[in-house]
């Protein structure tokens, strides 16, 4: 199992780029929603920030927090809690994943940040015919799976 | 001289001059002002060509140059204006802009040849002179009926017209870029004068004084004194660039030059032609300032920014780009944009045959620079629907009683901190029922509707895609229509306004924030949040009383002071629970063009001026904000788009 309080050791994440890593492993981001572990492609990943309220979005989808400030930017927050069962509390406290698709920035709220690993892709099972598109597989990792989800799919789900 | 320090000036003032070339042909092809057109356009071609001949614009100069030969031939008379030359005319200036912008940016060199050979023979010379010229850059050429001396000092040519009468030629060129010039070349007269007896001078004093002159002046000056004198004696008279003085003797009175001296004389002084002559309006303008006043405001500008200085220590750094930005920006007057509009609804009334009375109106209204380049492609749109299925053809409005030219104007006006943009023609109107027949056939309204009302209608044509052009012609029908020109305006924070009457016309109105980037606005709290509404829509708060409330055909409205007006709830609206809990709610009177609504609130907060800034929309959210901006706490705060409510 994994430690649930390691937190991201931040020179790994500056220096991803320059680990000779094997092209066919992605270093992934690992983080808490709701007691199971997820992850991302940290590509996608610009920035992490502790979670703060975010300003109401009205007739957005429930799982849009709504706008936060980013140093004079806006940025809607979403909601992966919720996104990922609509019958969950909202997330109030954690870590807010700031995303880069493209020229916009999303914010992801999860419970906690925890950790940068490398997954090689054997060790990914692919989800062909998950549910839902935002599910891109299952990474094994020594002791423990986890969802890896997509976040470029959120991303064109929810924004314009 | 060092050219990339110039190029962007010599840009900016050669743009200028084609836009004022372009208003003089339209005015040469309908007629209007006898001489003054032709004049016009010598003028604007002959400052070209002298500007790019300093540049060392070979190009630019020589086709400049020709135009500007052929331009004599068709003033002194040598030939008719009609649609040929016209054409030919209209051509060389577009050609003439692309070379210019050619010449400047460096790339997509373009063949000017061809238009010179063209030019020569209207002119009815042969080619040797521009080859000779081309090879040398030397301009003008003597000998072209041009009144220029054979006096050629490099670099830059003098431009000023030879005066008439007795005495030495004396030349005086004002060092490039020094502030008033105009000052400069007086005092330089004034020296000469010091030196003999000063004759005409070219451009005329007036004319140096209200800096309408090339950098260089010519006089005649009778004196005792040998050439090297006078040229020693005016250099010392302060940032003269170049004298050059000939003797007496060699140069008798050379033959009057009526051109020049009629370009210098008419940029100068006429102010009734100023008026309506699109170049004249963008001369410098300067005032004298009594140097007392100066120092006085000076004082108090100095005040001001230490003040401001001690108000930015006690409430911190200012540290937001955005602001620093907007402060930077300045406002330009529409007529940057709108003048080269008439060019192009001539062009576009000629694609399709109908001729069309273009108007301009309100060219001084300032707007922001970054919103002035957004708004040019919206409004191009507009007139060109305007032309296209707007106006009738000929025959159709003879047959209305209608003048056979169609009217089209295009205003600009300010009111409270918007201004408003207006297309307005006089055709036939947009067809309700063709639009009615589409939206069934679409789906978009409901299908036993058989009458819209003019918001209905917009609603629809602003739809994306929808056009009841019957055939797509060159200019619109392409199902880009109106949605795009609303699209645009919307994300410049603005709105969109559409008045029809079938046979008498349409008028479109764009209302444009003055800035981007700052909007003054009521701060408003509904629940926990707060909500910003730009103050241009406000135009009143009062108080919920439950007195003032009252029920309509089943809904809420407000009668404040005999009107009558719809109660938008927000709290619904935005999708609130409950109820506002202390106190009375507040309502906001909001108006836009002549329609009107009382928003109400839970309270309001107080005026502030707020930073708009964009957003990512979401799926299926709300149309209903204008942007978000940054509150003093740091937390965002949407921002309500009000024309999206009424």
């Amino acid at each position: 199992m994994i430690r649930s309080s390691i937190s991201i050791h931040w020179s790994t994440l500056a220096s991803s780029e320059t680990l000779p890593e094997s092209r066919a492993t992605a270093r992934t981001l690992l983080f808490r929603v709701a007691g199971k572990v997820y992850g991302c492609d940290i590509e996608a990943v610009r920035e992490i920030i502790p979670y703060r309220r975010a300003t109401r979005l009205p007739g957005a989808p429930p799982f849009v927090q709504g706008l936060v400030n980013l140093r004079g930017t806006i940025v809607t927050v979403l909601d992966l809690g919720a996104r990922l069962d609509p019958a969950r509390p909202p997330i109030r406290d954690g870590s807010i994943i700031l995303a880069a698709h493209g020229t916009r920035v999303v914010g992801v709220a999860v419970d906690e940040v925890m950790d940068v690993q490398g997954i090689s892709e054997e060790h990914v099972e692919a989800h062909g015919g998950a549910r839902d598109a935002l599910i891109r597989g299952l990474g094994h990792l020594e002791s423990d799976v986890v969802v890896l989800v997509d976040i470029h799919t959120l991303v064109t789900q929810v924004l314009l | 001289m060092d050219s990339a320090q110039y190029a962007e000036l010599f840009l900016t003032e050669s743009r200028e001059h084609v836009s004022a070339i372009n208003h003089s042909l339209l005015e040469l092809e309908r007629g209007v002002g006898g001489d003054e057109p032709v004049g016009a356009i010598f003028r604007g071609v002959h400052t070209i060509k002298g500007m790019s001949a300093t540049m060392g614009y070979t190009a630019v100069a020589s086709l400049s140059h020709e135009l500007e030969t052929l331009l004599d031939v068709v003033r002194r008379g040598g030939s008719t204006v009609d649609a040929r030359l016209m054409d030919l005319l209209f051509r060389a200036a577009d050609l003439l802009e692309r070379a210019i912008e050619s010449a400047v940016s460096g790339v997509d060199a373009v063949d000017v040849l061809p238009m010179i050979h063209q030019l020569q023979s209207e002119a009815g010379r042969d080619s040797q002179t521009f080859l000779s010229m081309a090879m040398t850059a030397e301009l003008p050429v003597p000998g072209m009926g041009m009144g220029m001396t054979a006096e050629m000092p490099i670099p830059g040519a003098w431009t000023a017209a030879v005066p008439a009468g007795p005495g030495m030629l004396v030349r005086v060129r004002i060092v490039e870029g020094t502030p008033l010039k105009g000052v400069r070349a007086f005092l330089a007269v004034e020296a000469a004068k010091k030196l003999g007896e000063v004759g005409e001078v070219s451009p005329p004093v007036e004319a140096l004084q209200a800096d309408a002159f090339d950098h260089d002046f010519a006089l005649r000056l009778t004196t005792e004194l040998s050439r090297d004198d006078v040229i020693a004696a005016l250099r010392r008279a302060g940032d003269v660039d170049e004298v050059s003085a000939d003797d007496a003797a060699v140069s008798a009175p050379l033959v009057e030059a009526p051109a020049p001296t009629k370009a210098t004389n008419g940029s100068s002084g006429n102010g009734g032609n100023g008026a309506t002559n699109g170049g004249a309006v963008r001369q410098q303008r300067s005032v004298r300032i009594d140097l007392r006043r100066l120092d006085n405001l000076m004082n108090l500008i100095g005040e001001l920014v230490i003040t401001r200085g001690r108000l930015v220590q006690l409430t911190g750094p200012v540290d937001d780009p955005a602001l620093a930005e907007t402060v930077a920006q300045t406002s330009r007057p529409v007529w940057q944009v709108f003048d080269r509009f008439p060019r192009l609804v001539r062009d576009a009334a000629r694609s399709v045959g109908k001729p069309v009375e273009f108007t301009i109106e309100g060219k001084e209204v300032e707007l922001d620079r970054s919103m002035l380049d957004e708004v040019g492609d919206p409004i191009v749109h507009l007139l060109r629907n305007a032309i296209d299925h707007g106006i009738e053809s000929p025959e159709v409005r003879r047959e209305q009683g209608k003048p056979e030219s169609g009217r089209l104007t295009l205003s600009a006006s300010r009111d409270r901190s918007a201004v408003a943009i207006r297309v307005t023609d006089d055709g036939r109107g947009i067809d309700r029922e063709k639009v009615l027949q589409r939206a069934r056939e679409h789906g978009l309204i409901d299908a036993s509707k058989t009458e819209l009302t003019d918001e209905e209608l917009f609603r629809i044509i602003s739809q994306a895609g929808f056009s009841t052009a019957d055939k797509v012609t060159d200019l619109s029908g392409r199902g880009v229509g109106i949605d795009a020109v609303h699209n645009r305006v919307r994300s410049l924070g603005g709105s969109v306004d559409i008045r029809t009457a079938p046979g008498k016309g349409t008028t479109v109105t764009l209302r444009l924030p003055l800035t981007l980037a700052i909007v003054r606005s009521l701060l408003a709290r509904i629940g926990d949040e707060t909500y910003a509404i730009p103050m241009t829509h406000v135009s009143e708060t009062v108080e919920l009383h439950p007195q003032i409330m009252h029920t309509l055909k089943g809904r809420e409205v407000l009668m404040i002071r005999e009107q009558v007006l719809p109660l938008i709830r927000l709290r619904q609206l935005l999708h609130y629970e409950g109820d506002a809990t202390r106190g009375l709610e507040q309502v906001v009177v909001v108006e836009m063009a002549e329609r009107r609504a009382a928003l109400v609130v839970d309270a309001l907060i107080g005026q502030q001026e707020v930073v708009v800034k964009q957003f990512d929309g979401v799926q299926n959210g709300l149309t209903l904000f204008g942007g978000a901006t940054i509150l003093g706490d740091g937390a965002p705060a949407l921002i309500i788009d009000v024309s999206s409510l009424l």
